[in-house]
């Protein structure tokens, strides 16, 4: 009996053994195909840097030889981009980093500060070889850097990843956004002439990737839906002009990266698969498509209600939230009210004025009422992103002295002086257990509540783009322009076409030197993101606002300064304000023309009229809830001014 | 041979026990929970530096974790309470598993329970608070 077991365990042992070495080499093509892409990419990166150590000096000739070796490099790297960003994002911008500016919002804005950190990588390097005087120690730094952070990939955790199915299809959801938003608009490719050839490599590089996953994970492989798709989306491509300019950006998202964005996340369903990583953070895995507002999470617009589902709870809040929003009670002078600036007839912005009135109602504020329709798409809130909620952007509304000028102990009794607000907020607060007693954030949180429904609408190129819709030829034109030649695109991603890139958890700030007024007579001399977080690259940067809805949100730009479409449009065109002879130094838009044709620019504004979304407002209160306290019944539906 | 039926009957009692210990089906409302929390006042262990802590941060911490228990009750304890001799204890946790933000995305089961939408910072701060400052119930989790 004893021999009998211990030969059982012993061929147990055995077997699992066999077993155990069988399933670590089950993923080995795909393995393989990472670390044997990785290799020839590290090679590569150190005999560019023999090349620069031979040379003694940095001549234009072997300044042209360098380049050539770096452009070789970057299409080594186009395949390994697939995994780089999704495993490593940090890692990924040393090795091909973006400008100095997008540096200090490398953060997690929930949860982290911002902080200051250098660039590195080809693209700093590339731009660097067009300065003169070039410095070979900083030259070889920029790309040390990117060799330093090559060895990240090398590491066990990495090679654990590619080992699990769920991360594949992650990476792959982060790589089709990225083809929707950033590989075809020169955003980490300075060279305009490399975009559409290394778009090409790219997609070949993947399509390898691709096959190696399929033979690696059988039970969980990419559908022959998938790849059909993928083969032809290459074809399009393939047939398409290398010149940057003529490519069509339209046909490509519509009719290729957008169907397989959607069949990626069926798989992702499919196969059950769930994200421990951040670059997952706010994406929703149910959205079928890019030009959906389901795709990532936004704010939440519910503030302390936020768990409540209960309909006919979220109808009282809402119907709170809207007299809230007319009601002047939440000024320090019961006169002034959301709507004083926020006119919901005018998009929720004001578009008479450059920028709204001050409290005192003498002067101007300093900057513009932006809209507050898909306000809950932004990650950081102000147009120096002051605020990481809505709610306490409303809170700082309606306590700062230029504004609202309240205090939230004064401005919450007022409230509650009034029974049916009392009796309504009474009501909800079984909703809100941690709370004792009726708080000001049960107040804004209805405001923001309220507000917030207005922004769930979508527009005709919504429509378009998920085919339920055609648009006219013009229309596509603008958006071809808009992904190329104006490079817009390369600020406003998709879908809310703002300055909040793919995976969709940080807003991006630009200096574009916008004028004190239209003569451009100085630089506006509001500091922006540098009031917030003090770095040279941060002066006078903003955070990249929506261009949804823009039609109808004039006036323009921080400070309100351009009244019409056409003049932002002349105002990129012409360089920004570098280009109109201001001296912005850490200018983050090419101060050189964009060369765009009267007819060019008239198809741009075409395109951002089709992003007009189909909003149905509401029309204000008929009256405002009595309070106990007489003075407070005078005050008007919406304030006086 | 005996001795092999020892074994088995071995495992087979340490299952029985285990099994005892088990999940709670509790799933509470968010009035419920509001009502579990009042009927149960906690006391909480301090942190490290509470004695460098004034009276208003002591009171501020002790409304977190009193904040945190009625967020745990109403969106935690149906999954991570334990049923033991009939009543519900809350087990106690290590602090790598009460690691910040990190809790949202590194279970499964947390994906749609934890997201932002349902649980805000300052929320998930006050059960991260409650959780590692409550007294402990000597189940762990």
């Amino acid at each position: 009996m004893k021999k009998r077991l211990v030969s059982l365990s012993l061929s147990l042992l055995v077997f699992s053994i066999i077993f155990s070495f069988t399933k670590t080499n089950e993923h080995q093509t795909y393995v393989l195909n990472f670390k044997n892409k990785l290799a020839l990419f590290e090679q590569n990166e150190h005999e560019l840097i023999d090349l620069i150590n031979q040379q003694n000096q940095l001549t234009n000739s072997n300044i042209k030889i360098i380049k050539d070796k770096i452009l070789l490099i970057r299409k080594n790297f186009k395949g390994l981009d697939f995994w780089f960003r999704y495993l490593a994002p940090l890692a990924q911008k040393k090795i091909n980093g973006p400008l100095p500016v997008e540096w200090e919002t490398e953060v997690f804005e929930k949860y982290e500060k911002p902080y200051k950190r250098e660039g590195a990588g080809f693209t700093l390097a590339l731009q660097y070889l067009e300065e003169e005087n070039i410095d070979k120690t900083h030259l070889l730094d920029l790309l040390n850097q990117s060799i330093e952070a090559t060895q990240i990939y090398k590491q066990d955790s990495i090679t654990k990843e590619l080992n699990s199915f769920p991360t594949f299809y992650l990476s792959n959801r982060l790589y089709l956004l990225n083809l929707a938003c950033i590989y075809t608009t020169g955003f980490d490719c300075p060279d305009k002439s490399s975009i559409i050839p290394e778009l090409k490599i790219m997609l070949a590089d993947v399509n390898e990737i691709y096959t190696s996953f399929n033979q690696s994970f059988p039970n969980n492989s990419l559908s022959n839906l998938y790849l059909n798709t993928y083969n032809d989306c290459i074809q399009f491509v393939n047939n398409q002009p290398n010149n940057f300019e003529q490519f069509d950006h339209f046909t490509f998202i519509r009719d290729h990266i957008n169907p397989l964005f959607k069949i990626n996340q069926e798989h992702i369903i499919k196969n059950k698969v769930y994200s421990k990583s951040l670059m997952d953070y706010s994406l929703n895995k149910n959205a079928n498509s890019i030009f959906s507002k389901q795709l990532y999470n936004g704010q939440n617009t519910k503030g302390i209600y936020l768990r409540v589902i209960d309909e006919n709870a979220l109808t009282e809040i809402n119907k709170l939230g809207k007299l809230l929003f007319y009601d002047p009670i939440l000024s320090g002078n019961n006169e002034r009210s959301c709507a004083s600036c926020h006119k919901p007839t005018q998009f929720f912005t004001d578009t008479t004025i450059s920028t709204a009135i001050q409290f005192n109602n003498q002067n101007a504020l300093e900057r513009n009422t932006p809209t507050l329709i898909n306000a809950p798409y932004n990650h950081l809130i102000m147009a120096d992103g002051k605020h990481i909620d809505l709610q306490l952007q409303t809170k700082g509304v309606i306590t700062s002295n230029l504004e609202m000028n309240a205090n939230q102990d004064s401005v919450l009794s007022k409230i509650l002086s009034c029974k049916e607000y009392d009796e309504t907020l009474q009501k909800l607060l079984k909703y809100t257990p941690t709370e004792k007693t009726v708080k000001f954030d049960h107040i804004i949180s209805a405001i923001t509540y309220y507000y917030s429904q207005f922004s769930n609408y979508d527009a005709p190129f919504d429509a378009a783009m998920n085919k339920q819709t055609d648009i006219g030829e013009k229309v596509k034109n603008g958006y071809n322009l808009f992904m190329g030649k104006a490079a817009c695109a390369t600020c406003h991603f998709a879908p809310q076409f703002n300055g909040v890139k793919p995976p969709y958890i940080g807003s991006e700030f630009e200096v574009i030197g916008v004028p004190e007024n239209n003569a451009y007579t100085s630089i506006s001399n509001d500091l922006g993101r540098y009031l917030i977080n003090p770095a040279k690259e941060t002066k006078n940067a903003f955070r990249t606002g929506t261009i949804r809805n823009a039609a109808f949100t004039k006036p323009y730009m921080h400070n309100g300064v351009f009244s019409t479409l056409e003049q932002v449009i002349d105002f990129y065109n012409t360089g920004g304000g570098n280009g109109n002879g201001l001296h912005v130094n850490n200018q983050t838009l090419p101060s050189d023309s964009l060369l765009l044709t009267e007819n060019e620019k008239e198809n741009l504004i075409l395109f951002i009229n089709s992003l007009t979304e189909k909003v149905i407002f509401e029309p204000a209160p008929k009256k405002l809830p009595k309070s106990n306290l007489k003075y407070l019944n005078k005050r008007k539906i919406g304030g006086s001014y | 041979m005996k001795k092999y039926v020892l074994v088995f009957f071995s495992i087979i009692s340490i299952i029985l026990i285990n099994c005892k210990v088990k999940k709670s089906k509790i799933n509470l409302s968010i009035v419920e929970s509001n009502k579990v929390a009042n009927a149960n006042p906690t006391i909480y262990d301090m942190p490290e530096d509470s004695l460098t802590m004034t009276d208003d941060k002591k009171k501020e911490f002790k409304e977190s974790c009193d904040r945190g228990i009625i967020i745990y009750n109403t969106i935690c304890a149906s999954c991570h309470n334990k049923l033991i001799d009939g009543k519900q204890v809350v087990p106690d946790f290590s602090l790598p598993q009460l690691m910040d933000y990190e809790i949202r995305i590194q279970y499964p089961s947390h994906e749609d329970r934890l997201k932002e939408n349902n649980l805000t910072i300052q929320e998930l701060d006050d059960v991260v608070n409650y959780l590692r400052y409550k007294k402990k119930s000597g189940v762990h989790f």
